[in-house]
This record gives C-alpha cells, structure tokens and sequence, in this order.
C-alpha cells in the first residue's frame, strides 16, 4: 500500500520537465510583513499571470526567458512594476512588498486589474475581508458571523442567534475552521456572537457549496477563517471596549518571524439583555488566541512554521440551586509546516487537536443533566505540484482520531450514554487544468478509506468544477460534487434558541449523511467596478441524520434518518471603488426536509432574501455604513383546534383520570405557514484619528433603525408575538499603539 | 418638494415599515378525539374520560365554557377474551372554572388489572367514530434496602442517604413515596408525614424537594432530609416521649410504557434559556390521541434503628 502512494504521489514529478524558466515568490504588506491575499501578479505583454494564495505565495510557470515586466496589484495597494530576467530552466524567486494605498476619493487605482477571480475555476466563493467584517453595522461588536448574513445564500431564523444556515442546508452541515482546526462550537453567549475576534482575523474564505476536493467532512459549507500572521516590522497593541466585552492584542516581530496573541473577556452580560427580550443571563466569556511564525533561510530554506493556539470559555453560573448552570469550552492547537520546494512543488502539512466540552448542570431544576466531550486530532498532508502548462495536481492525505462523549436526559428522562472513538482516512487528487485561457477545470476525487462512521466507512466522493471564460469578463461556471458528513449534532430544530447542541460521529445503527451539489453560475463585469453574479444550485441530502423527536424511552434511537433537498438562486451585484463600495444581492430558495413519509419545509426555508449593504469612506477618517436586509416570512406550524391535555401533576392523587386538563393546541401541518417578513436596516457611523502615536477608532452602530416589528415567534397559549431585536445603539472604542 | 417635504415623506415612510404586519396562526378547525385513562392495579374502580378538540375566538382556549367530553360512547376494554363494558357517568371535575361540577365519564368496578397482562380497549362515539388502543400492565417489582433498618448507617454513610432499589427494565416509569407511621399519645389514631429526598437551603429560604417521576430505578433520601422529617413530628412539643414510631413506607407506582411515555411527554422541561416551538404528545391511541396506559404498586414497611428513634425522644414500641 505504501509502495502504491509513494508512486502515486511522485508521478506527477517524475513526468515533470522544464523548458522554460519559473517564477515565484511571496507577496508581503511592506507595514506589518504579513502576507497579501489574492494580490494579481501579472506578466506584462503577455496574458501569464496569477493570484497570490493564503500565504501570499505565487507561481508562474511556462514563462519566456529573457527580460520581463512584472505588474504586482491588489485593491488596497500601489500597484508595483519590476523588471526581472527569466532564466531558463531555473525557477526566479521574486518576493515583493507592497505599499497600502492611503484612502482617498482620488486615488482609485484598481484599473488594469486581472481579475483573479474570473480565472479560477471554483465556485459559489466567497472571500471576505475583515474590513467587510467591520463594515457590517455591530450587534454591540463586530462579528464574523453576523457578517455572514449579507451574504446570498444565507439565512438566519433571528436576530437572537448567530447560526446560519446555507442555501437550504442544516446549522451543523457548516463548518467553522481556523487555521485548518475544525471549531466545534463558534458561539459565545447563548450562540449570540462568534468565539472569534475579529481583530485575529485577516479573512474569510466562505465555500457555500461545489467545494473541490481539498474540502470535506460538510454538506453545505466550509468556513475556513484565515488569521493575521502579526506584524514582522515593529510592535504593536490594541485595546478595545464596548458595551459588552474588553479586548486587546499585542503583536510584533521574533527573529525569524513575528507573533500575534488576542485576548477578549466580558464584563457587562446585562448588554444583550435586548437580544434575550430582556431576560438576564449572567454569562461570562473569554477567549484567547496567540500565532507564531517563523522562517529562517539557515534552519529550512523556503520553509514557513506556524504555531497556534486558540481558547475560549463560557458559562452561565446563577450561583442559585434552582437553576440550571452552564459551561462551554474550547481549545485548539495546531501546527502549519508550509513548505516551497525546489521543484514547482509546494506542501502544506498540519497537525492540529482540537477539543469541546459542554455541559449543562441541573443542580436541583427540573432540567436534566447533558454533557458533551469532543476531541480531534488531524493531521492533513497537502502537496501542489504545478506544470509547465500552468496546470497543477493537487494530493493530499487527512487523517482525524475522533472521540466524542455525550452523556444526556432528554427532556423526557430518556438517557442517552454514547462513547464512540473512529478514525476518518480520507485521500484525495485532483487536477487543475488551467492551462487554456477561456476554459479552466477542477477535477478530482476524495475518498473516504477508513471512516470514523461505521456504517459507510468507504466513501467515493468526485467534484468536478468548470469555468469558461469566452471574454475576459465574462465567466460560465459549473460545479458538481458528491459530499459526505459523519459527524451530527443532537439538535431539534424546533428550538428556536438552542443553548446545547452537542457534536456525536453518526451512530452505528445509521448511515452518514451524503449530498450531491448540482450548481451553475455566470460572473459578469458590467464595468471595472461592478460585477453581477447569479448562481443557481440544487442540493439533493441522502441519510439526513436528524434527532428522534419521538424518544420518550432510554430505549428509543436517539437519531432518525430523512432526506432533505433545496434549490433556488442567487444573484448578486458588487460595485466598489476604494472609498465606496454598494453591494446587493437577491435569493430565491426552496427546502425541504422528508422524515416519516412526510415532507415539510424545515424551520429555516426562506423563500426570498434581499440584502444591500453601502459602504463610504468620506472626509478625514470617517466611516459611514448601512445594511438592509429582508427575508420573506419563515415557516411555522399553525393552530387547528385546542383540546384540553390530561397532565399528571400529582400522580398519588385519588382518581387518575380526573387529574387536571390543561389548555393545549392541536398542531396544523407542519410548517405549512409562514411568518410575515423581515426587514431591518442598521447603519454606523465611525471615525478613525491619531493622537500622538495612538490611532483611535470610534463606532457608533444603531441596530433595527426604524424599530421594525420582526416576529420571533408567538407564543400560541396566548397569541402574544414575541419580537427581535428591537432598536438598538451601541458604541465601541479601539486604540492601537 | 422642498428638503423638508422629502425629510417628513422618508420619516413616515420608516415609520411605515416600522409596523407589525398581522398575521394569522390559526388554521381551519379540526375535530379530533381523545382517550384518557390509567387503569389502576391496585382498586376495582377504573375510569376513562372521551373528549374531543374544540375551538374558541381569539387565541385564549379558557374561554371555552363548551365541556369538551363526550358522553353517549360505547367503551370496552378486553382482558384475555373477556370484555368489560364501562357505563356512562358523571365524576367530579377537578377545575370548575370554565365547565360544570361534574365531567362525563366511563366507569367500571370490576376491572383489577394484572401484572403483565394485555388489555384491548375499544371505544364507538356517537358519531361512529371508532378509537382502539392496547396496553400491556407492568410487573410487580421487589424493593431492596441499602440498610436493613433507616438510621442505622446515620453516622457510618459515607453518602450520608438513605436508599433504596429495585430491578426494573427502563421503559418503565417509577414514581416513589416515603411516608413515616406514628402514633401521638394525646390523640387517637395512626399519623403519617412523607419524607422528602432532599431539604435545600435556596436565597436562604428553605425549599422541600419529593421525589419525582423518573425511569431510575433506585431513591436516595439525604439523612438531613429524614432528620428534619422526623423532628416535625414533635414541632412545638417539649414532651418528645408521647410519639412512638410505628414503622416507615415506601410505595411505588409503576407505569406502564405507554402512561410513561405520555408522561414523559406531557412533563418535559427544556431549559431556562432554550425557546422550544413544538411538542410531541404521546400517543398510542389509534384513530385519535390521548393515552390508554395502567400502573401497578408496591409497597413495603420499613424498619427504624431503635438508637436513631431514640435519639429523637421517640418511642418504639
């Protein structure tokens, strides 16, 4: 076997020659050493070029020799032109660093751009900066998750929560991952904000469906969270406070590299009372994150080591025997070889062990005691190899030891005891034909050889995505994919908040859920500056693994299984210009869930969303930013009738069937109705302004301006609405020295 | 239009969209029926209650005055071949707030379930409708002592409890009560006082915890617990020695699956912060919902530590 993978893996280099010279290197920000994301290096004269990845890291193969003009750009940035000779058979190093433009009305420079994105032949990706992150009006602080939202595709069922859920798919068909650690639980307080400061964050890679073969484990979507490196010129710090919570960072250079650690803590728990209709939570949280890396020519040639950790705590202690207490927690910690060999090869190799523990204490409630335990070890192997032809073949190998613990009463004093340890041996190859200039290919399979799932441990999973570009602005694209997923959640999706929600690997008794992705979309650049998207997609879901709303008994499964599928479109425009940027999307969506024989639309189906989100950099530092969004009314189940239920509340009382009747509804089908819509727009205003040597920044954010009405849900003893959120203003401050 | 007029035209236009949109929850009336019974293990006397869905004007359902059970069915329930017919009658209703004093009903005085049996029930409505269901009655169960006498470990337990066990299958549903026996020389008769598991001191308000229904197949009472319960007998009483202690106890109702089950699910509590939308009531009424379900009980004396009765002031024998 090991014979097979080492000829497997050397194929591609062996075939390998060279006739031409290659040019590479890394892009780096000339102020903080960090590297520059999706920066387009292109080769003058020529139409050669490419897009800088995650690390900064670019390659051009196939380049004539001789004398060449490099243009380096990105939005953001002063384009740079150098000169460099090309060699023959030798591979040109070429690492540049570029200057952040200053940002005003007349230095907009984005012209001649070549639009990176147009090029690749991946789909429904969406890259969010964090300054798209901060541009999203704060619910109290900004949020990752909640930046989300404005994004097409997405819906929410409320303000109150930062889940989302993805073109049609379940809350746990996402997954959150940082720096290549899966992030078992994103949300602070109650699933109201993300673990995840914003002020570690560089960018967001969103995969909201067709995602290649590198990306597993989801049905919906990948959240792949990308942090800063730290500043590799000078050190530097932040603190920061709004009504909620405290933070600050540090960050500077170490020989060979640089450091990032961010801390946040809250302080003020009666902030999101509002988001709680004004119930009070005493919740405590803090999280902690720190990054090192290191490169040194002496000690590994064009090799980059990074070492990360991430932390986060929550809990709710009453200090009150009657009630409940709650206590969450995080840690992750992983470690990033990224290697540039001599060849046209580049690897990535991670290990990472990322644990979760929650747990809900009764003390002397009526609740019922839960506790879940996650811990992941992975290890991913990623190897590129790039052809002369600008082609590359991609293989890797992701290994993951899996124990998860969950120890539960369900609300009907059903016990659920589950110990389960698997092991998910997943290897993948796929190939990127890029070699055509209007037509570009990524194909490739991602095997499941071992599975921590017992049922299915061999999975075939094929991903083919396609984009033909007949005019440079103009772009035809096409994906198809086969995903699977054998982790679940123990969740009812009819809770509307859900504070538990724990993770188990899919149980013996029931096969892994599976999904097929069908999606076809058109880019267009109307001008430079405006880009109109649509997408559609088609999401068919076998093996839905769904939470037994029927266990009344320890004897009863703890899980069912349905089908579910979800269609619609997405379109999209994007104007931007440095100081003003308008973005707008509408989606059209349909899902559906099929458990027992009956089909019904999930709690989440939004049939029309709308965003817009405006954004303007205007005069002396100042910031003003707007978000509207509407979504047609979710679904619920309505009420046919009363009936007056026999409860037991005294079960030594004289005469059993005289017990007491209570008051209680007769369900209609479910979810046939729906809510009325949603709209709310938020706006913020903010400015930036240095004292000294300290840059402040100031936000006023007003949340649900014109006070909306949105329904949460109605309460249906009464018929009393119950509302989100309603107007809010809130404030922040950052200082950076 | 001057800047003020567009001002005012966008100030109510917000104000506008600012309104809540009426909605409306309710859907076309369904007639549904129900069964309600526990047939009891322990008495001749069985009562079944048919009822049916109603509905009202507005969204508050205390506003029916209309009785919501059905009189004039045909009910009988089977046992081994042999059928029990239950006649018609009127019971007193526990809640007169919104209906009359009595409720109809179905009732039978011949009807002793046995343990492990199946009983078939079948009812005929008026209109014709036809609702079945079937249950099988639980098993007896034997309860064993973690001590031989109650005191006898008080100061020797390292969990400072009480406890007691019993073997079981979990689909059933166990409800416990322990209740101390005792006479008082000033007064004729046989007194009773049930001890609760736990006494907890809350917002420093004392808060009185019994025993709840559950699938466990064990009860611990904390020491502190039986304690306070034994010095109540006395409360306010300097001569201790005018109480003598007869005996303790327990008794256990055992429901069946079915009963379990809908009490499960009639009785589920969530959390204080989790917004559940749905429930899913039990049933294994088929044609209608409700529960036909049973329960058996057991009961068994327990015996006092003479020095643990003593140490109170009491009398034994």
């Amino acid at each position: 076997m090991s014979r097979f993978l080492l000829v497997f893996i050397s194929l591609p280099f062996l075939l390998f020659s060279q006739s031409t010279g290659t040019l590479r290197g890394f892009i780096t920000d000339s102020t903080n050493g960090g590297s520059v994301i999706s920066a387009n290096i292109l080769l003058l004269g020529t139409k050669q070029g490419a897009a800088s990845d995650l690390q900064g890291y670019y390659f051009i193969p196939g380049i004539k020799t001789g004398k060449q003009i490099v243009r380096i750009s990105n939005i953001g940035y002063v384009t740079r032109e150098i000169e460099v000779r090309v060699v023959k058979n030798t591979i040109t190093q070429l690492n540049v660093a570029l200057v952040p433009a200053s940002i005003t009305l007349d230095e907009v420079s984005i012209t001649g751009q070549r639009r990176p994105d147009m090029n690749d032949p991946s789909i429904s990706i969406e890259q969010i900066p964090l300054q798209q992150i901060k541009s999203v009006p704060a619910g109290i602080e900004a949020d990752m998750l909640r930046a989300l939202k404005v994004s097409p595709g997405v819906t929410s069922t409320g303000d109150i929560t930062a889940r989302y859920y993805v073109r049609g798919g379940g809350s746990d068909q996402n997954a959150v991952v940082i720096n290549g650690t899966v992030l078992y639980n994103p949300f602070h307080a109650l699933g109201l904000f993300s673990v995840v400061d914003p002020e570690m964050i560089k960018m967001l890679e969103f995969y909201k469906g067709g995602f290649t073969s590198e990306y597993g484990g989801r049905l919906s979507s990948i959240l792949n969270v990308v942090t800063r490196d730290g500043n590799k010129n000078r050190f530097m710090g932040t603190a920061a406070a709004s009504t909620m919570s405290g933070k600050m960072s540090f960050e500077g250079p170490i020989p060979g590299g640089s450091f990032l650690f961010t801390g946040r803590k809250s302080y003020r728990p009666e902030a999101v009372q509002k988001f709680l209709n004004n119930r009070s939570a005493p919740f405590e949280f803090y999280d902690i994150s720190f990054k090192l890396n290191y490169s040194n020519p002496n000690f590994y040639e064009n090799g980059w080591f990074t070492v990360h950790g991430f932390f986060s705590d929550d809990k709710i202690e009453n200090n009150n025997p009657a009630k409940e207490d709650y206590y969450f927690s995080n840690a992750n910690y992983g470690l990033n070889w990224y290697q540039v060999w001599a060849s046209p090869l580049y690897s990535n190799m991670t290990f990472t062990y990322s644990t979760f523990e929650g747990e809900v204490v009764p003390n002397k409630t009526s609740s019922k005691p839960r506790k879940n335990i996650i811990a992941d070890f992975t290890s991913n192997w990623d190897f590129t190899y790039i052809f002369d032809s600008r082609d590359e073949i991609w293989t890797g190998f992701h290994n993951k030891i899996l124990t998860t613990e969950l120890y539960l009463t369900n609300l009907f004093g059903s016990k659920t005891d589950m110990k389960q340890r698997g092991l998910d041996m997943i290897g993948y190859v796929k190939y990127k034909l890029l070699r055509f200039e209007t037509f570009k290919l990524d194909g490739g399979i991602r095997l499941n050889l071992v599975s921590a799932s017992e049922k299915k441990p061999f999975v075939l999973e094929p991903r083919l995505n396609i984009t033909y570009n007949p005019i440079p602005i103009l772009a035809f694209r096409l994906g198809i994919g086969r995903f699977s997923q054998n982790l679940t959640t123990l969740s009812n999706e009819e809770e509307l908040i859900s504070i538990f929600e724990p993770w188990v690997v899919v149980p013996d008794y029931l096969k892994p859920a599976e999904a097929t992705h069908f999606i076809g979309g058109i880019d267009y650049y109307l001008t430079e500056f405006l880009k109109l998207s649509v997408e559609g997609y088609y999401k068919d879901i076998d093996n839905l693994v769904d939470i037994n709303e029927l266990k009344y008994t320890s004897l009863d499964p703890d899980f069912v299984q349905a089908d579910g599928r979800s269609y619609g479109v997405d379109f999209a425009f994007d104007f931007f210009l440095q100081s003003v940027f308008f973005k707008g999307s509408y989606s059209l969506s349909y899902s559906y869930k099929k458990k027992d024989g009956v089909e019904y639309h999930p709690r989440y189906d939004t049939r029309h969303a709308v965003n817009l989100q405006f954004g303007w950099i205007f005069w002396d530092g100042w910031q003003f930013n707007a978000v509207w969004r509407f979504s047609s009314g979710l679904p619920f189940t309505g009420i046919a009738g009363y009936y007056d239920k026999w409860n037991i509340p005294d079960p030594w009382g004289q005469w059993y069937a005289q017990g007491q009747y209570d008051p209680s509804f007769l369900y209609g089908a479910r979810n046939a109705q729906r809510l009325p819509s949603y709209h709310r727009l938020d706006i913020s205003l903010s400015k930036s302004f240095k004292i000294f040597f300290a840059k402040i920044d100031l936000d006023v954010s007003l949340l649900n301006v014109y006070d909306r009405k949105n329904i949460f849900y109605f309460v249906r003893d009464t018929g009393e609405r119950v509302d989100m959120l309603p107007f809010i203003p809130s404030a922040s401050v950052r200082i950076e020295i | 239009m001057n800047k003020y007029g567009m001002i005012f035209i966008v100030v109510i236009s917000l104000l506008n969209l600012s309104c809540d949109e009426e909605f409306a929850p309710k859907l076309p009336f369904e007639e549904k029926y129900f069964v309600y019974t526990s047939l009891k293990g322990d008495s001749t006397k069985q009562i079944i209650v048919v009822a049916k869905s109603y509905d009202v004007s507005g969204f508050n359902p205390q506003n029916n005055t209309t009785s919501p059970e059905i009189a004039g069915c045909f009910v009988e329930v089977t046992r081994a071949g042999v059928k029990y017919i239950f006649r018609d009658t009127l019971i007193d209703r526990p809640d007169t707030s919104r209906y009359g004093k009595k409720m109809p009903a179905y009732v039978s005085t011949e009807l002793i379930p046995r343990e492990n049996e199946i009983l078939d029930l079948n009812v005929a409505l008026p209109n014709g409708k036809v609702l079945t269901a079937k249950t099988a009655v639980p098993p007896q169960v034997f309860i064993e002592k973690s001590v031989f006498a109650i005191g006898y470990d008080r100061v020797t337990s390292l969990s400072q409890r009480y406890a007691l066990q019993w073997r079981t299958q979990a689909i059933y549903l166990y409800v416990p009560k322990l209740e101390i026996f005792y006479t008082r020389d000033d007064m004729p008769g046989i007194f009773r006082i049930e001890v609760p598991t736990d006494y907890l001191t809350i917002n420093k308000k004392q808060q009185i915890v019994y025993p709840q229904p559950n699938s466990n197949s064990w009860i611990s009472f904390d020491y502190r617990a039986i304690d306070s319960t034994m010095a109540k007998i006395s409360e306010g009483y300097d001569y201790k020695a005018m109480f003598r202690i007869l005996r303790a106890e327990v008794r256990l109702l055992i429901y069946d699956t079915n009963l379990a089950k809908y009490y499960s699910s009639v009785n589920g509590y969530l959390d204080a912060y989790s917004v559940r939308l749905d429930e899913n009531v039990f049933t294994n009424v088929n044609g209608g919902l409700g529960v036909f379900g049973t329960y058996m009980m057991t009961k068994e004396s327990l015996l006092f530590d003479l020095d643990y009765v003593d140490s109170f002031g009491y009398r034994v024998r």
